[in-house]
Protein backbone atom coordinates (compact mmCIF):
# COMPACT_ATOMS: atom_id res chain seq x y z
CA UNK A 1 0.00 0.00 0.00
CA UNK A 2 1.41 3.06 -0.75
CA UNK A 3 0.70 6.16 0.29
CA UNK A 4 -1.17 7.96 -3.23
CA UNK A 5 -3.58 4.76 -3.29
CA UNK A 6 -7.13 4.51 -2.92
CA UNK A 7 -6.44 1.75 -0.67
CA UNK A 8 -4.72 4.28 1.57
CA UNK A 9 -7.45 6.77 1.45
CA UNK A 10 -10.06 4.24 2.25
CA UNK A 11 -7.33 2.88 5.51
CA UNK A 12 -7.04 6.38 6.79
CA UNK A 13 -10.68 6.96 6.48
CA UNK A 14 -11.31 3.76 8.94
CA UNK A 15 -8.70 4.55 10.71
CA UNK A 16 -10.07 9.08 11.56
CA UNK A 17 -13.18 6.82 11.87
CA UNK A 18 -12.11 4.27 14.72
CA UNK A 19 -9.63 7.19 16.16
CA UNK A 20 -12.38 9.51 16.88
CA UNK A 21 -14.88 6.77 18.34
CA UNK A 22 -12.33 5.58 20.35
CA UNK A 23 -12.04 6.60 24.36
CA UNK A 24 -9.15 9.65 24.81
CA UNK A 25 -7.75 6.99 26.48
CA UNK A 26 -7.45 4.29 24.01
CA UNK A 27 -6.90 6.30 21.12
CA UNK A 28 -2.81 5.37 20.82
CA UNK A 29 -3.94 1.69 20.37
CA UNK A 30 -5.80 2.80 17.28
CA UNK A 31 -2.28 4.40 15.57
CA UNK A 32 -0.70 1.68 17.41
CA UNK A 33 -2.88 -1.18 15.50
CA UNK A 34 -2.85 0.87 12.03
CA UNK A 35 0.68 1.97 12.26
CA UNK A 36 1.67 -2.03 12.20
CA UNK A 37 -1.27 -2.80 9.54
CA UNK A 38 -0.05 -0.19 7.45
CA UNK A 39 3.26 -1.39 7.84
CA UNK A 40 1.62 -4.82 7.43
CA UNK A 41 0.28 -3.99 3.96
CA UNK A 42 3.05 -2.81 2.37
CA UNK A 43 5.66 -5.39 2.82
CA UNK A 44 4.51 -8.40 5.75
CA UNK A 45 7.63 -9.86 5.40
CA UNK A 46 9.45 -7.09 7.53
CA UNK A 47 6.80 -7.11 10.07
CA UNK A 48 8.88 -9.21 12.16
CA UNK A 49 12.17 -7.11 11.69
CA UNK A 50 10.62 -3.83 13.12
CA UNK A 51 9.28 -5.60 16.34
CA UNK A 52 12.74 -6.88 16.65
CA UNK A 53 14.12 -3.60 16.59
CA UNK A 54 11.41 -2.23 18.87
CA UNK A 55 11.85 -5.35 21.70
CA UNK A 56 15.58 -5.21 21.90
CA UNK A 57 15.87 -1.44 21.90
CA UNK A 58 13.12 -1.53 24.70
CA UNK A 59 14.95 -3.88 26.47
CA UNK A 60 18.17 -1.53 26.44
CA UNK A 61 16.94 1.72 27.34
CA UNK A 62 14.81 0.41 30.08
CA UNK A 63 18.26 -1.23 31.13
CA UNK A 64 20.07 2.30 30.99
CA UNK A 65 16.45 4.12 32.29
CA UNK A 66 17.33 1.39 35.97
CA UNK A 67 20.98 2.26 35.50
CA UNK A 68 20.72 5.66 35.76
CA UNK A 69 18.34 5.60 38.69
CA UNK A 70 20.64 3.73 40.18
CA UNK A 71 23.81 6.38 39.89
CA UNK A 72 21.07 8.99 40.76
CA UNK A 73 19.66 7.36 44.18
CA UNK A 74 20.99 4.40 45.51
CA UNK A 75 25.02 5.76 44.99
CA UNK A 76 24.38 8.06 47.88
CA UNK A 77 23.41 5.75 50.01
CA UNK A 78 27.10 4.05 49.80
CA UNK A 79 28.63 5.81 52.66
CA UNK A 80 32.32 4.83 51.93
CA UNK A 81 33.94 7.64 49.49
CA UNK A 82 36.01 5.33 47.73
CA UNK A 83 33.45 2.54 47.45
CA UNK A 84 30.94 4.79 46.03
CA UNK A 85 33.19 6.04 43.67
CA UNK A 86 34.56 2.87 42.07
CA UNK A 87 29.94 1.57 42.06
CA UNK A 88 29.63 4.94 39.99
CA UNK A 89 32.32 4.09 37.10
CA UNK A 90 31.26 0.38 37.29
CA UNK A 91 27.71 1.69 36.51
CA UNK A 92 29.09 3.87 33.88
CA UNK A 93 30.80 1.03 32.02
CA UNK A 94 27.37 -1.17 32.54
CA UNK A 95 26.14 1.82 30.15
CA UNK A 96 28.45 2.12 27.88
CA UNK A 97 28.20 -1.55 27.36
CA UNK A 98 24.53 -1.55 26.70
CA UNK A 99 24.70 1.62 24.17
CA UNK A 100 27.48 -0.21 22.32
CA UNK A 101 26.29 -3.61 21.87
CA UNK A 102 22.35 -1.97 20.89
CA UNK A 103 24.39 0.11 18.35
CA UNK A 104 26.27 -2.44 16.65
CA UNK A 105 23.13 -4.78 16.48
CA UNK A 106 21.16 -1.66 14.84
CA UNK A 107 23.71 -0.51 13.04
CA UNK A 108 24.21 -3.84 11.37
CA UNK A 109 21.22 -4.46 10.72
CA UNK A 110 20.83 -1.47 8.73
CA UNK A 111 24.37 -2.22 7.09
CA UNK A 112 22.86 -5.45 6.28
CA UNK A 113 19.73 -4.78 4.40
CA UNK A 114 21.61 -1.37 2.82
CA UNK A 115 24.08 -3.89 1.20
CA UNK A 116 22.59 -6.75 -0.11
CA UNK A 117 22.46 -5.77 -3.47
CA UNK A 118 26.59 -5.59 -3.45
CA UNK A 119 26.58 -9.34 -2.16
CA UNK A 120 23.44 -11.19 -3.01
CA UNK A 121 22.32 -12.61 -6.34
CA UNK A 122 19.14 -10.45 -6.18
CA UNK A 123 18.86 -7.46 -3.53
CA UNK A 124 16.27 -7.71 -1.15
CA UNK A 125 13.84 -4.74 -1.08
CA UNK A 126 14.78 -2.37 1.81
CA UNK A 127 12.83 -3.03 4.67
CA UNK A 128 10.36 0.19 4.60
CA UNK A 129 11.60 2.79 6.57
CA UNK A 130 14.54 1.10 7.65
CA UNK A 131 17.01 3.59 8.08
CA UNK A 132 14.44 6.39 9.77
CA UNK A 133 13.51 4.25 12.30
CA UNK A 134 16.53 3.12 13.09
CA UNK A 135 17.76 6.56 13.36
CA UNK A 136 14.92 7.39 15.38
CA UNK A 137 15.35 4.77 18.15
CA UNK A 138 18.77 5.01 18.36
CA UNK A 139 18.26 8.55 18.67
CA UNK A 140 15.89 8.12 21.75
CA UNK A 141 18.33 5.33 23.19
CA UNK A 142 21.07 7.64 23.17
CA UNK A 143 18.86 10.55 24.78
CA UNK A 144 18.52 7.91 27.56
CA UNK A 145 21.73 7.41 27.95
CA UNK A 146 22.78 10.73 28.24
CA UNK A 147 19.80 11.34 30.62
CA UNK A 148 18.25 13.97 28.37
CA UNK A 149 15.27 11.89 27.79
CA UNK A 150 12.42 9.94 30.30
CA UNK A 151 11.90 6.42 30.05
CA UNK A 152 9.13 5.26 28.46
CA UNK A 153 7.86 2.22 30.47
CA UNK A 154 5.22 0.96 28.58
CA UNK A 155 6.22 -1.30 25.56
CA UNK A 156 3.25 -1.18 23.17
CA UNK A 157 3.18 2.88 23.77
CA UNK A 158 7.25 2.85 22.36
CA UNK A 159 6.25 0.44 19.93
CA UNK A 160 3.75 3.29 18.40
CA UNK A 161 6.76 5.94 18.70
CA UNK A 162 9.10 3.54 16.35
CA UNK A 163 6.52 2.43 13.96
CA UNK A 164 3.92 5.63 13.73
CA UNK A 165 2.99 5.35 10.23
CA UNK A 166 3.09 8.65 8.77
CA UNK A 167 6.59 8.88 9.27
CA UNK A 168 7.74 5.44 8.52
CA UNK A 169 7.99 6.03 4.92
CA UNK A 170 10.64 8.37 4.77
CA UNK A 171 10.91 10.18 8.13
CA UNK A 172 11.19 12.93 9.37
CA UNK A 173 12.96 11.24 12.51
CA UNK A 174 11.57 12.86 15.34
CA UNK A 175 12.92 13.41 18.60
CA UNK A 176 10.78 11.05 21.81
CA UNK A 177 10.75 14.55 23.75
CA UNK A 178 8.71 15.97 21.02
CA UNK A 179 6.54 13.95 19.42
CA UNK A 180 6.12 11.04 22.39
CA UNK A 181 2.95 13.49 24.17
CA UNK A 182 0.95 13.76 21.23
CA UNK A 183 1.01 10.50 20.18
CA UNK A 184 -0.27 8.78 22.94
CA UNK A 185 -2.58 11.82 24.62
CA UNK A 186 -5.57 11.08 22.78
CA UNK A 187 -5.94 14.27 20.61
CA UNK A 188 -9.25 15.76 19.35
CA UNK A 189 -9.99 15.72 15.61
CA UNK A 190 -10.92 19.10 15.14
CA UNK A 191 -11.74 20.87 11.78
CA UNK A 192 -9.04 22.59 11.64
CA UNK A 193 -6.72 20.30 12.00
CA UNK A 194 -8.65 18.44 9.39
CA UNK A 195 -8.40 21.46 7.12
CA UNK A 196 -4.76 22.36 7.47
CA UNK A 197 -3.77 19.18 7.13
CA UNK A 198 -5.29 18.00 3.69
CA UNK A 199 -3.95 21.68 2.62
CA UNK A 200 -0.68 20.26 3.66
CA UNK A 201 -1.65 16.91 1.91
CA UNK A 202 -2.44 18.43 -1.20
CA UNK A 203 0.18 21.10 -1.87
CA UNK A 204 2.95 18.06 -1.15
CA UNK A 205 0.91 16.50 -3.82
CA UNK A 206 1.13 19.14 -6.46
CA UNK A 207 4.89 19.60 -5.70
CA UNK A 208 5.06 15.46 -6.35
CA UNK A 209 3.06 15.27 -9.21
CA UNK A 210 3.02 18.04 -11.44
CA UNK A 211 6.83 19.54 -10.59
CA UNK A 212 8.77 15.98 -9.03
CA UNK A 213 7.42 13.42 -11.49
CA UNK A 214 7.46 15.96 -14.25
CA UNK A 215 11.23 17.02 -13.82
CA UNK A 216 11.64 13.15 -13.67
CA UNK A 217 10.89 11.98 -16.49
CA UNK A 218 13.12 14.68 -18.16
CA UNK A 219 16.50 13.70 -15.80
CA UNK A 220 15.70 10.63 -16.22
CA UNK A 221 15.87 10.21 -19.99
CA UNK A 222 19.40 12.69 -20.14
CA UNK A 223 20.89 10.16 -17.78
CA UNK A 224 19.71 6.87 -19.24
CA UNK A 225 21.59 7.94 -22.66
CA UNK A 226 24.58 7.60 -23.60
CA UNK A 227 26.21 10.38 -21.40
CA UNK A 228 29.61 11.06 -23.47
CA UNK A 229 27.39 11.96 -26.44
CA UNK A 230 25.01 14.18 -24.66
CA UNK A 231 25.95 17.68 -24.54
CA UNK A 232 27.69 19.26 -21.00
CA UNK A 233 25.03 22.24 -21.30
CA UNK A 234 22.15 19.22 -20.99
CA UNK A 235 24.07 17.48 -18.23
CA UNK A 236 24.38 20.55 -16.25
CA UNK A 237 20.78 21.71 -17.08
CA UNK A 238 19.48 17.95 -16.31
CA UNK A 239 21.40 18.72 -12.66
CA UNK A 240 19.60 21.44 -11.99
CA UNK A 241 16.38 20.12 -13.24
CA UNK A 242 17.66 17.06 -10.47
CA UNK A 243 17.98 19.38 -7.86
CA UNK A 244 14.04 20.44 -8.47
CA UNK A 245 13.02 16.87 -8.57
CA UNK A 246 14.49 15.83 -5.66
CA UNK A 247 13.37 19.08 -3.53
CA UNK A 248 9.77 18.69 -4.66
CA UNK A 249 9.71 14.97 -4.14
CA UNK A 250 11.83 14.65 -0.68
CA UNK A 251 9.85 17.92 0.33
CA UNK A 252 6.27 16.94 -1.08
CA UNK A 253 6.53 13.70 0.79
CA UNK A 254 7.28 14.83 3.67
CA UNK A 255 4.34 17.38 3.65
CA UNK A 256 1.93 14.95 2.53
CA UNK A 257 2.57 12.36 5.71
CA UNK A 258 3.04 15.50 8.12
CA UNK A 259 -0.58 16.61 6.05
CA UNK A 260 -1.97 13.18 7.32
CA UNK A 261 0.00 13.31 10.66
CA UNK A 262 -1.72 16.55 11.73
CA UNK A 263 -5.28 14.68 10.56
CA UNK A 264 -4.26 12.83 14.13
CA UNK A 265 -3.35 16.42 16.00
CA UNK A 266 0.17 15.04 15.73
CA UNK A 267 2.89 17.83 14.57
CA UNK A 268 5.78 15.95 12.56
CA UNK A 269 9.72 16.96 12.88
CA UNK A 270 9.82 19.94 10.66
CA UNK A 271 12.37 18.81 7.43
CA UNK A 272 12.81 21.53 5.34
CA UNK A 273 12.44 25.29 5.54
CA UNK A 274 12.96 26.31 1.55
CA UNK A 275 16.68 25.46 1.85
CA UNK A 276 17.28 26.63 -1.39
CA UNK A 277 17.13 30.59 -0.01
CA UNK A 278 20.36 29.43 1.91
CA UNK A 279 23.14 31.82 2.39
CA UNK A 280 25.65 29.91 3.39
CA UNK A 281 26.02 25.56 2.69
CA UNK A 282 25.90 25.71 6.71
CA UNK A 283 22.83 27.14 6.62
CA UNK A 284 21.83 25.06 3.58
CA UNK A 285 22.11 21.92 5.71
CA UNK A 286 20.53 22.88 8.44
CA UNK A 287 17.28 23.92 6.27
CA UNK A 288 17.22 20.74 4.12
CA UNK A 289 16.46 17.55 5.24
CA UNK A 290 16.83 19.44 8.85
CA UNK A 291 15.67 16.31 11.06
CA UNK A 292 18.44 13.85 9.26
CA UNK A 293 21.02 17.37 10.15
CA UNK A 294 19.68 17.61 13.71
CA UNK A 295 20.68 13.77 14.64
CA UNK A 296 24.14 13.67 12.93
CA UNK A 297 24.96 16.61 14.67
CA UNK A 298 23.77 15.80 18.09
CA UNK A 299 24.57 12.34 17.54
CA UNK A 300 27.86 11.85 15.34
CA UNK A 301 29.30 15.39 14.84
CA UNK A 302 29.37 16.65 19.10
CA UNK A 303 30.57 13.17 19.93
CA UNK A 304 33.10 13.28 17.30
CA UNK A 305 34.37 16.85 17.48
CA UNK A 306 34.19 16.97 21.39
CA UNK A 307 36.93 13.55 21.79
CA UNK A 308 39.55 13.71 23.64
CA UNK A 309 41.26 13.23 20.37
CA UNK A 310 39.79 16.39 18.90
CA UNK A 311 40.70 18.34 21.81
CA UNK A 312 44.67 17.75 21.35
CA UNK A 313 44.49 18.00 17.68
CA UNK A 314 42.97 21.78 18.39
CA UNK A 315 45.72 22.26 21.13
CA UNK A 316 48.35 21.26 18.43
CA UNK A 317 46.87 23.18 15.81
CA UNK A 318 46.30 26.47 17.79
CA UNK A 319 50.23 26.18 19.30
CA UNK A 320 51.07 26.20 15.16
CA UNK A 321 48.59 27.96 13.45
CA UNK A 322 47.14 30.41 16.13
CA UNK A 323 43.95 30.63 18.57
CA UNK A 324 41.85 30.95 15.50
CA UNK A 325 42.52 27.50 13.68
CA UNK A 326 43.07 25.57 16.70
CA UNK A 327 39.60 26.50 17.50
CA UNK A 328 38.18 26.09 14.28
CA UNK A 329 39.88 22.76 12.85
CA UNK A 330 38.33 19.76 15.33
CA UNK A 331 35.27 21.08 13.85
CA UNK A 332 36.18 21.66 10.09
CA UNK A 333 38.20 17.81 10.55
CA UNK A 334 34.49 16.30 11.78
CA UNK A 335 32.31 18.06 9.15
CA UNK A 336 34.57 15.99 6.54
CA UNK A 337 33.96 12.81 8.61
CA UNK A 338 30.41 13.53 8.94
CA UNK A 339 29.26 14.52 5.52
CA UNK A 340 31.66 11.29 3.78
CA UNK A 341 28.86 9.33 6.81
CA UNK A 342 26.08 11.15 5.18
CA UNK A 343 27.69 10.28 1.41
CA UNK A 344 27.83 6.34 2.38
CA UNK A 345 24.20 6.48 4.17
CA UNK A 346 23.22 7.42 0.01
CA UNK A 347 25.10 4.45 -1.34
CA UNK A 348 28.66 2.84 -0.63
CA UNK A 349 30.56 4.14 -4.25
CA UNK A 350 33.52 6.64 -4.74
CA UNK A 351 31.05 9.85 -5.91
CA UNK A 352 29.20 9.63 -2.61
CA UNK A 353 32.08 9.89 -0.79
CA UNK A 354 33.24 12.42 -3.18
CA UNK A 355 30.20 14.30 -2.17
CA UNK A 356 30.88 14.42 1.41
CA UNK A 357 33.97 15.43 0.93
CA UNK A 358 33.06 18.66 -1.09
CA UNK A 359 30.34 19.36 0.76
CA UNK A 360 32.52 18.71 4.50
CA UNK A 361 35.09 20.71 3.19
CA UNK A 362 33.26 23.40 2.28
CA UNK A 363 31.70 23.67 5.23
CA UNK A 364 35.15 23.18 7.48
CA UNK A 365 37.27 26.16 5.21
CA UNK A 366 34.53 28.34 5.11
CA UNK A 367 34.64 28.24 9.29
CA UNK A 368 38.40 28.04 9.29
CA UNK A 369 39.05 31.18 6.60
CA UNK A 370 35.72 33.18 7.81
CA UNK A 371 38.44 35.91 9.26
CA UNK A 372 39.88 36.05 6.12
CA UNK A 373 35.78 36.79 4.01
CA UNK A 374 35.38 39.07 6.15
CA UNK A 375 38.70 41.20 5.86
CA UNK A 376 37.92 40.96 2.13
CA UNK A 377 34.40 42.52 2.61
CA UNK A 378 35.80 45.23 4.55
CA UNK A 379 38.85 46.11 2.51
CA UNK A 380 36.89 46.22 -0.75
CA UNK A 381 33.47 48.56 1.14
CA UNK A 382 30.87 45.69 1.40
CA UNK A 383 27.98 45.69 3.01
CA UNK A 384 27.29 41.60 3.64
CA UNK A 385 23.46 42.81 4.46
CA UNK A 386 22.72 44.34 1.20
CA UNK A 387 20.15 42.74 -1.05
CA UNK A 388 22.67 42.19 -4.19
CA UNK A 389 24.85 40.67 -1.48
CA UNK A 390 22.09 38.41 -0.07
CA UNK A 391 21.00 37.18 -3.34
CA UNK A 392 24.78 36.65 -4.72
CA UNK A 393 25.09 34.40 -1.49
CA UNK A 394 21.98 32.98 -2.33
CA UNK A 395 22.84 31.64 -6.13
CA UNK A 396 26.71 30.71 -4.73
CA UNK A 397 25.06 28.52 -1.94
CA UNK A 398 22.82 27.07 -4.84
CA UNK A 399 25.84 26.14 -7.60
CA UNK A 400 27.99 24.80 -4.91
CA UNK A 401 24.79 22.35 -4.01
CA UNK A 402 24.38 21.75 -8.00
CA UNK A 403 27.64 20.92 -8.53
CA UNK A 404 27.23 18.30 -5.21
CA UNK A 405 24.59 16.49 -7.05
CA UNK A 406 26.90 15.73 -9.79
CA UNK A 407 28.61 13.15 -7.35
CA UNK A 408 25.11 12.13 -5.97
CA UNK A 409 23.85 11.16 -9.71
CA UNK A 410 26.85 9.99 -10.94
CA UNK A 411 26.23 6.05 -10.48
CA UNK A 412 30.04 5.27 -11.11
CA UNK A 413 33.62 6.94 -11.09
CA UNK A 414 34.39 6.84 -14.26
CA UNK A 415 30.55 8.10 -15.37
CA UNK A 416 31.70 10.78 -12.86
CA UNK A 417 34.65 12.04 -14.80
CA UNK A 418 32.81 11.52 -18.29
CA UNK A 419 30.19 13.88 -17.09
CA UNK A 420 32.90 16.51 -15.59
CA UNK A 421 34.48 16.00 -18.74
CA UNK A 422 31.78 17.13 -21.22
CA UNK A 423 30.54 19.80 -18.81
CA UNK A 424 33.83 21.42 -18.69
CA UNK A 425 35.15 20.50 -22.15
CA UNK A 426 31.97 19.67 -24.37
CA UNK A 427 29.49 22.50 -23.35
CA UNK A 428 27.55 22.41 -26.41
CA UNK A 429 25.52 25.41 -25.21
CA UNK A 430 23.02 25.60 -28.41
CA UNK A 431 22.08 22.00 -27.50
CA UNK A 432 19.95 23.70 -24.59
CA UNK A 433 17.39 25.28 -26.90
CA UNK A 434 18.01 22.80 -30.18
CA UNK A 435 17.31 19.50 -27.71
CA UNK A 436 15.53 20.57 -24.94
CA UNK A 437 12.54 18.17 -26.17
CA UNK A 438 14.34 15.06 -26.90
CA UNK A 439 13.81 14.13 -23.55
CA UNK A 440 10.73 12.85 -22.79
CA UNK A 441 8.94 15.96 -22.14
CA UNK A 442 7.22 18.50 -25.05
CA UNK A 443 6.61 21.97 -25.05
CA UNK A 444 3.34 22.23 -23.29
CA UNK A 445 5.12 19.48 -20.49
CA UNK A 446 8.30 22.67 -20.12
CA UNK A 447 5.28 24.99 -20.16
CA UNK A 448 3.21 23.15 -17.32
CA UNK A 449 6.77 22.88 -15.39
CA UNK A 450 7.82 26.43 -15.71
CA UNK A 451 4.63 27.51 -14.47
CA UNK A 452 4.31 25.20 -11.84
CA UNK A 453 7.84 25.79 -10.44
CA UNK A 454 7.28 29.70 -10.97
CA UNK A 455 3.93 28.88 -8.13
CA UNK A 456 6.66 26.97 -5.97
CA UNK A 457 8.56 29.92 -5.73
CA UNK A 458 6.09 32.38 -5.32
CA UNK A 459 4.64 30.49 -2.27
CA UNK A 460 8.34 29.96 -1.09
CA UNK A 461 8.77 33.84 -1.38
CA UNK A 462 5.89 34.63 0.36
CA UNK A 463 6.47 32.10 3.42
CA UNK A 464 10.06 33.60 3.32
CA UNK A 465 9.09 37.01 4.00
CA UNK A 466 6.61 35.55 7.06
CA UNK A 467 3.64 34.87 5.75
CA UNK A 468 1.94 31.52 6.43
CA UNK A 469 0.03 30.09 3.58
CA UNK A 470 -2.75 28.06 5.03
CA UNK A 471 -3.08 30.59 8.07
CA UNK A 472 -3.84 33.50 5.58
CA UNK A 473 -6.45 31.08 3.30
CA UNK A 474 -8.40 30.93 6.08
CA UNK A 475 -9.13 34.21 6.69
CA UNK A 476 -10.44 34.76 3.46
CA UNK A 477 -14.17 33.95 2.65
CA UNK A 478 -15.29 30.13 2.77
CA UNK A 479 -15.85 30.35 -1.39
CA UNK A 480 -12.14 31.54 -2.10
CA UNK A 481 -10.95 28.50 0.30
CA UNK A 482 -12.66 26.12 -1.57
CA UNK A 483 -12.05 27.69 -5.01
CA UNK A 484 -8.27 27.79 -4.49
CA UNK A 485 -8.01 24.10 -2.89
CA UNK A 486 -10.44 22.85 -5.61
CA UNK A 487 -8.40 24.66 -8.38
CA UNK A 488 -5.28 23.04 -6.58
CA UNK A 489 -7.25 19.65 -6.81
CA UNK A 490 -7.94 20.13 -10.59
CA UNK A 491 -4.42 21.40 -11.65
CA UNK A 492 -3.09 18.30 -9.73
CA UNK A 493 -5.63 15.68 -12.06
CA UNK A 494 -4.65 17.56 -15.21
CA UNK A 495 -1.29 18.38 -14.99
CA UNK A 496 -0.27 15.54 -12.52
CA UNK A 497 2.06 12.81 -13.85
CA UNK A 498 -0.05 9.51 -12.94
CA UNK A 499 -1.80 6.81 -14.44
CA UNK A 500 -1.15 2.52 -15.44
CA UNK A 501 2.35 1.61 -15.18
CA UNK A 502 3.25 4.81 -13.52
CA UNK A 503 4.78 4.21 -10.29
CA UNK A 504 3.90 7.71 -8.83
CA UNK A 505 3.97 6.71 -5.08
CA UNK A 506 7.82 5.82 -5.02
CA UNK A 507 9.71 8.28 -3.45
CA UNK A 508 13.06 8.82 -3.80
CA UNK A 509 14.00 8.65 0.32
CA UNK A 510 11.28 6.00 0.68
CA UNK A 511 14.23 3.77 -0.75
CA UNK A 512 17.21 4.45 1.87
CA UNK B 1 31.51 35.44 34.62
CA UNK B 2 34.08 38.00 32.42
CA UNK B 3 35.99 34.71 31.85
CA UNK B 4 33.06 33.94 29.98
CA UNK B 5 32.51 36.19 28.26
CA UNK B 6 36.34 36.86 26.92
CA UNK B 7 35.80 32.97 25.29
CA UNK B 8 32.37 34.13 23.26
CA UNK B 9 33.70 37.40 22.64
CA UNK B 10 37.08 35.54 20.72
CA UNK B 11 34.63 33.08 18.74
CA UNK B 12 31.64 35.42 17.56
CA UNK B 13 33.32 39.04 17.98
CA UNK B 14 30.15 40.66 16.28
CA UNK B 15 27.66 39.28 19.20
CA UNK B 16 26.95 40.92 22.37
CA UNK B 17 26.82 37.98 24.68
CA UNK B 18 25.40 39.99 27.73
CA UNK B 19 21.91 41.02 26.28
CA UNK B 20 21.46 37.56 24.03
CA UNK B 21 19.35 35.13 26.08
CA UNK B 22 18.55 32.70 23.62
CA UNK B 23 21.79 32.31 21.76
CA UNK B 24 20.62 28.43 20.80
CA UNK B 25 16.77 28.99 20.18
CA UNK B 26 17.30 31.73 17.81
CA UNK B 27 20.24 30.16 16.13
CA UNK B 28 22.59 32.80 16.72
CA UNK B 29 25.55 30.03 17.42
CA UNK B 30 25.74 27.13 14.86
CA UNK B 31 27.41 24.11 15.55
CA UNK B 32 31.13 25.09 15.04
CA UNK B 33 30.64 27.97 17.52
CA UNK B 34 29.69 25.48 19.55
CA UNK B 35 32.39 23.96 19.48
CA UNK B 36 34.68 26.24 19.60
CA UNK B 37 33.35 27.75 22.68
CA UNK B 38 33.57 24.21 24.24
CA UNK B 39 36.85 24.20 23.42
CA UNK B 40 37.79 27.82 24.88
CA UNK B 41 35.46 26.95 28.01
CA UNK B 42 37.82 23.46 28.87
CA UNK B 43 40.93 25.39 28.22
CA UNK B 44 39.81 28.83 30.65
CA UNK B 45 38.70 26.82 33.22
CA UNK B 46 40.18 23.29 33.61
CA UNK B 47 36.83 21.33 32.88
CA UNK B 48 35.42 18.35 30.84
CA UNK B 49 32.36 19.46 29.03
CA UNK B 50 30.49 16.09 27.37
CA UNK B 51 27.84 15.73 25.31
CA UNK B 52 25.59 14.81 27.87
CA UNK B 53 25.83 18.63 28.79
CA UNK B 54 25.27 19.90 25.31
CA UNK B 55 21.72 21.47 25.90
CA UNK B 56 19.71 24.53 24.63
CA UNK B 57 19.18 25.63 27.84
CA UNK B 58 23.11 24.95 29.06
CA UNK B 59 24.39 27.15 26.28
CA UNK B 60 21.28 29.94 25.35
CA UNK B 61 22.85 32.41 27.65
CA UNK B 62 26.54 33.48 28.97
CA UNK B 63 25.16 32.89 32.58
CA UNK B 64 24.29 29.69 31.54
CA UNK B 65 27.62 28.90 30.67
CA UNK B 66 28.74 30.32 33.68
CA UNK B 67 26.25 28.14 35.99
CA UNK B 68 27.64 25.10 33.45
CA UNK B 69 31.35 26.07 34.09
CA UNK B 70 30.87 26.95 38.09
CA UNK B 71 28.98 23.22 38.16
CA UNK B 72 31.65 21.23 36.94
CA UNK B 73 34.03 22.86 38.45
CA UNK B 74 32.13 21.72 41.94
CA UNK B 75 32.57 18.04 40.76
Amino acid sequence: MTILSVQFFAFLLVLVAAYSLTPKRFRWVILLIGSYAFYGLSNWKYLALIFFTTCQTFLAVRKLGRLNRYIKEDLKLIEDKDARKAAKEATIRKKKAVVTITLLINFALLFFFKTTYMWMETALILPLGISFYTFQTVGYLIDVYRGQAEVESNFFKYALFVSYFPQIIQGPINRYKAIAPSLTEGNRITWTNFRRGFGLFIWGMFKKLVISDRAAIFVSSVWSGDLSDTAGSMILFSVFMFNLQLYTDFSGGIDMVSGVSQLFGIELAENFRRPFFSKTLAEYWRRWHMSLGAWIKDYVFYPIAMSKMFAKIGKKAKAHFGVHIGKTLPGAITSVITFVMIGLWHDITIPYVLYGVWHGLIMGLSTMFEPLFTKFNTFFEVDPECLSHRWFQRARTFLLVTFGEYFSLAAGFGILVTIFKRTFFDFEYSALYLQFTDYGLDNKDWFVLLMATFVLIFVSMKQESGVRIREALEKQELWFQWAATLGLIFVIMIFGIYGPGYDAASFIYGGF
Amino acid sequence: MEEVLRVLEEVKPDVDFSVEKSLIDDAILDSFDIISIVNGLNDAFDIEITVAELLPENFNSAEAMWALVQELQEQ
